[in-house]
């Protein structure tokens, strides 16, 4: 039987919070901290193009495309799970 | 209003701390293509981007004279509304011939050419797939359009393939923008295998031959030429403020209908042509691309020379020969204060300093002319490695066994 949908959306959360603790590129400090509100900018302490570079490792290790279009939008890592899993079939 | 940029004042000042400021140089006059004066003293310049050194041709300048006297000092107007003349259209003929393509349109800038092309080839509901090394005129084409944007990893056709897979069952087109030669380290778009994808994935392809044209390809076609896969390139785009030692830009095709874009291309309407004379020094450049490939021989001489003096010196260069040659400093700081001892020394470089440079690394970089003599390459690798021994860069010992 298929894990629930939440019980994925959880897993995926655990998922990239790991990946992003895992990165090297991120503060100590920030890293400790990690949750789903995590503000990518401010919290991991980025600028514009190191997000850009953050993005695209995201991409790559969760096999997915996230549009520069789409960028603006994301805020926190909850944000960012939210642009990677796979669209939920309507209700 | 100006309080958001005051994160700048403080890295720029920190820049300008060490003497000279990198971003702000102002020439007293530039006297040829390898040599300014500057603060009252003779500078030889090694990061103009004058790869042919046509700037000083006395063909491109009588030519441009004659047109600055018979045609004046400007067009005061738009190429849709007064600002056409027979030379603008003769231009656009004349590359498309060199180019082997159906029709070419001029922009005032090449940074206009990519800002006025990418939003009118891929629109709303369609797809750019950027380089993400590319260059800002390319981003900010990008963000110009309507399209959805994603950026692949640099010279990976991998990650293009695997992108464009993602984007397969989408409707809307697929268009690829690579460069011929990247900017900053010098590096080359593998253009087969980007092909490959293209042709499998039904993808379009634009390649930016900004750093190319003139410069690689048996006719100095760019790197499609030397690629040897110019039919698979749907779009060229190019610069005349380089290898051909003027200013403009232009995109090339043999696509049906691609005149209509003249229609559609702000940055092609809203803006002034350019004058007769540019026009005029950039036809004859262009003629002499194809009439003297012994240019291109005289700059992969320089080329070749300054890219192997340096690396067998022990300098950190990028991963290929080409005319531009950059030395990658880990330390933006020591990067600033070797950019001002090479200036003290008499040789002008371009600093780059992350976050504008690949991987947040600071480069010193420099760019070849095929006017530079055997002497001044020597002359710059001479100071070059000079300075990186008085700054660490490069461990004495194994450059005096170089040279040995």
């Amino acid at each position: 039987m298929e894990p629930s949908l939440d019980v994925q959306h959880e897993d995926l959360m655990a998922r990239v919070i790991a990946f992003i603790r895992s990165m090297g590129t991120i503060p100590a400090d920030a890293a400790d901290r990690l949750s789903p509100d995590t503000n990518i900018i401010r919290d991991l302490r980025l600028d514009s193009v190191a997000v850009m570079e953050f993005i695209m490792e995201l991409e790559i290790e969760f096999d997915t495309i996230i549009p520069l279009n789409d960028i603006a939008g994301i805020a926190t890592i909850r944000d960012l799970v939210k642009v990677i899993e796979p669209k939920r079939a309507p209700v | 209003m100006l309080l958001k940029y005051q994160h700048l004042r403080d890295a720029y000042e920190h820049v300008r701390a060490d003497g000279g400021d990198p971003f702000n140089v102002t020439f007293d006059s530039v006297v040829s293509p390898t040599e300014a004066r500057l603060g009252g003293r003779k500078v030889m310049l090694l990061g103009t981007n004058n790869y042919l050194g046509l700037t000083f041709d006395p063909s491109c300048k009588a030519q441009a004279a004659a047109a600055l006297q018979a045609e004046g000092t400007g067009t005061t107007g738009s190429r849709v509304a007064n600002g056409t003349y027979s030379g603008h259209v003769e231009l656009e003929r004349q590359l498309a011939r060199f180019l082997g393509r159906r029709e070419a349109m001029v922009f005032t800038t090449g940074y206009q050419a990519n800002v006025g092309i990418l939003p009118v080839l891929a629109g709303r509901g369609d797809h750019l797939l950027l380089d993400a090394d590319s260059h800002a005129s390319i981003y900010d084409g990008a963000r110009f359009s309507e399209a959805s944007v994603t950026r692949f990893r640099h010279n990976d056709p991998n990650d293009l393939k695997r992108r464009l897979k993602h984007l397969a069952e989408l409707p809307g087109q697929k268009l690829v923008v690579v460069e011929g030669v990247y900017s900053m380290l010098g590096d080359t778009a593998p253009l087969a295998e980007i092909v490959a994808i293209k042709r499998e994935m039904g993808a379009y392809l634009l390649v930016d031959e900004a750093h190319s044209l003139g410069v690689l390809g048996k006719n100095g076609r760019g790197l499609a030429e030397q690629a040897g896969i110019e039919a698979d390139v749907d779009f060229v785009i190019g610069t005349f403020s380089k290898s051909l030692g003027g200013i403009g830009g232009f995109c090339a095709s043999d696509m049906a209908d691609f005149e209509l874009l003249r229609l559609v291309s702000r940055p092609y309407m809203f803006t002034a042509s350019l004058p007769p004379a540019t026009i005029a020094g950039v036809s004859r450049a262009l003629e002499l691309v194809a009439a003297k490939p012994e240019l291109r021989a005289d700059l992969w001489r320089n080329a070749s020379s300054l890219y192997h003096g340096l690396a067998a010196a022990g300098l950190p260069v990028g991963p290929t020969v080409s005319p531009i040659v950059s030395v990658q400093v880990q330390d933006p700081q020591i990067a600033v204060l070797m950019w001002n001892r090479l200036l003290e020394l008499g040789l002008y470089v371009n600093l780059a300093l992350p976050p504008a440079t690949p991987s947040g690394r600071a480069l010193l970089r420099t760019s070849v002319s095929a006017a530079h003599s055997i002497g001044e390459i020597d002359f710059a690798l001479d100071t070059i490695i000079a300075t990186g021994v008085e700054f660490g860069l490069v461990n004495e010992a194994r450059h005096l066994t170089a040279a040995q």
